[in-house]
């Protein structure tokens, strides 16, 4: 390839402009993470204003040089309640992923490393779960167990999990019959052994590519199971909840439901952006399209 | 083997998942549920009625047993009542049914009118400024809460604007068109009444559009991977050698190949867009299942939000079944395998 090799130019330029957007929503995701670590260690001492005091001397205050977002209903400061609500946020998509992970992860590498009886069964319950629409399934188990954000989160993990069983069972069966199985059981390991220390080591990156790109569905999914009043309670500062609360104060406060909405958005979408990079880097022949 | 085969292996498959999602949401309304008994009278029922239901549900029989009552009922039509507004969840269901769906058949019209076009666009000129635009505006409508869509749709239009409801399905000052199918605009347009079908258009705009917007990006990146693969086929190359119009060889030889596999993710465009339609038609005050839903949910109503769930549900399976027979008939060689 020559150095002006025009059409090679032009795919790097591309390639450039493409990780620059995943760059840019990684930059996002490291700053919404520093935050949120933030927040958690100094609790209230940073933020300019208590999220929780009520003023009602300054009720549905436009954003102003005081109030970067306005003011509440209650006269509370939303900068401060959106700031505050980050961890929350930050806590539903980990939480979930993570244990989705390491379960459904588990449960897939055995049946896809065993087979037969065990990965027919897995299979079939998969099924089941996916066939309701996810936010649909999560809100029945939040209704049955009741409202509160560690039962969302329970919630969510039901629905969750179905996912990475059926990516683990993909990517175990894809290593089965490779040398290195052979040699570990020719070694005379027994099942549990190999699929802990050769399956699961194996199909780990995959799965944590994945697990990046999803933290924006489960980030999306979790504030809308707030929305309806199925995560945190009030006055805890939780953004779909805020949006919630804001809604009948759309016509003459915008502010109180449209800006926590956009904190939600932008940080699904630097999710979004940040995984879909990772992924492209990972899986070069995603490259060209 | 032949499509009539293929259709009946294909409905004979989905009696297992019929019977897991059953037992799920079975499990759900009575076993998750810390006090069934409490939860399907309600919260302010008496001790008399909670004991009344704990009968009418053979809640005190082993569970294999519930669970078969659970399916008689379910089959016989009865899915609780609601101890809300103390009417049968099904009734309930099947009455707020037809507005979900002209909803959702608007915005799906909407959402594709818009998507497969920029989906074309973007795909044949791949790489281009306008392909990278159309990512990040797709990418942007795939990740914005259905929320935050609505609200600004409201906001701009209904209360900056003011030229459009910011609720309701029709206007209370005007009867409403004789009633045929429960769908307003077919109903209008079937007994000619123009003024019923402005009022109708008029009121389903923007949550129709808020919703086209969720499912937009989906439709336009789906369109847009399915083209690029078309475009490398040898067919188009012929097309192209034989001296036909590049417009032709598009939209008469790629789009309609291209097109195909956009049918295989109807489901999942379905359930993305029932999940919009929970929280869009709660804000617009729209008559349907999702609004019923949520308001089901804030009054802690059980019996109603399982048959939400339920039908939902039963609606993807059923999309994803005729999406399935839809292919096989495409594309016959589906069904070899």
């Amino acid at each position: 390839m020559s150095l002006f090799d025009k059409t090679e130019l032009r795919l790097t330029g591309v390639y450039l402009l493409r990780n620059k957007l995943s760059l840019a929503g990684g930059a996002i995701v490291a700053a919404y993470l520093a935050l949120t670590v933030v927040v958690t260690l100094t609790g209230k001492f940073l933020l300019p204003y208590d999220p929780y005091v009520q003023n009602f001397a300054q009720t549905l205050l436009p954003p102003n040089s005081a109030h970067f977002f306005g003011t509440d209903d209650l006269g509370r400061d939303i900068f401060s309640r959106v700031i505050a609500g980050a961890p929350i946020e930050a806590q539903i998509a980990f939480v979930v992923v993570l244990i989705s992970l390491a379960f459904g992860g588990s449960l897939g590498a055995f049946a896809g490393y065993l087979g037969g009886m065990a990965e027919e069964l897995l299979m079939r319950i998969t099924d089941v779960f996916l066939s309701f629409p996810a936010l649909v399934l999560a809100m029945a188990v939040a209704i049955a167990i009741g409202p509160g954000l560690t039962n969302s989160m329970m919630a969510l993990l039901v629905v969750w999990w179905p996912w990475y069983a059926r990516i683990a069972r993909g990517e175990a069966l894809a290593i089965k019959n490779s040398q290195y199985m052979e040699a570990a059981h020719a070694a005379g390991l027994r099942d549990v052994q190999i699929v802990v220390r050769h399956v699961l080591p194996n199909i780990l990156m995959p799965l944590l590519v994945y697990a990046t790109l999803d933290i924006s569905n489960v980030i999306l999914t979790g504030s809308i199971l707030s929305f309806i009043g199925l995560g945190a309670q009030p006055p805890q500062p939780e953004w779909g909840r805020m949006v919630f609360d804001g809604q009948d104060y759309l016509s003459g406060a915008w502010w109180m439901s449209v800006l926590p909405a956009l904190a939600i958005f932008v940080v699904v979408l630097a999710f979004s952006l940040f995984g879909d990079g990772l992924r492209d880097a990972f899986d070069p022949k995603l490259r060209r399209r | 083997m032949g499509l009539l085969k293929f259709c009946l292996k294909r409905i004979i498959s989905i009696i297992p998942v019929l019977i897991g999602v059953t037992l799920l949401t079975f499990l759900i309304s009575r076993v998750v549920v810390p006090n069934p008994a409490r939860a399907w009278a309600g919260l302010k029922a008496s001790q008399a009625t909670v004991q009344a239901i704990a009968i009418r549900y053979h809640l005190h029989d082993p569970l294999y047993l519930q669970y078969y009552y659970y399916l008689r009922d379910l089959l016989s039509g009865d899915w609780g009542t609601s101890p809300v507004n103390s009417q049968p969840v099904l009734d309930n269901l099947t009455a707020f049914f037809p507005a979900t769906l002209e909803l959702a058949i608007v915005a799906i019209i909407i959402a594709a009118a818009l998507g497969i076009p920029l989906g074309v666009y973007a795909a044949v000129h791949q790489d281009k400024g306008i392909d990278h635009a159309a990512r990040l505006f797709s990418l942007g409508t795939y990740c914005a809460p259905p929320f935050l869509m609505a609200l600004l749709m409201q906001l701009i239009f209904s209360y900056w604007f003011r030229i459009l409801p910011s609720g309701g399905r029709f206007s209370p000052l005007y009867p409403l068109p004789h009633k045929i199918t429960g769908l307003l605009i077919l109903d209008s347009i079937l007994s000619g009444n123009l003024q019923a079908l402005g009022i109708a258009l008029i009121h389903i705009s923007l949550p129709a559009l808020s919703l086209a917007l969720l499912t937009f990006g989906l439709i336009t990146r789906l369109t847009r991977s399915s083209m690029l693969e078309v475009l490398r086929q040898d067919y188009v190359r012929t097309a192209r050698a034989k001296g036909l119009v590049e417009r032709v060889v598009i939209f008469k030889h790629a789009l309609r190949n291209g097109l195909t596999s956009i049918v295989t993710v109807m489901a999942l465009l379905f359930a993305f867009m029932l999940s919009g339609a929970i929280v869009i038609e709660y804000i617009f005050n729209w008559p349907g299942i999702g609004r019923y839903a949520v308001q089901s949910i804030l009054s802690l109503d059980l019996p109603a939000v399982m048959g939400t769930t339920l039908v939902f549900t039963l609606i993807i399976i059923s999309v994803n079944l005729l999406a399935d027979i839809a292919y096989a008939v495409l594309d016959p060689r589906i069904r070899l395998d």
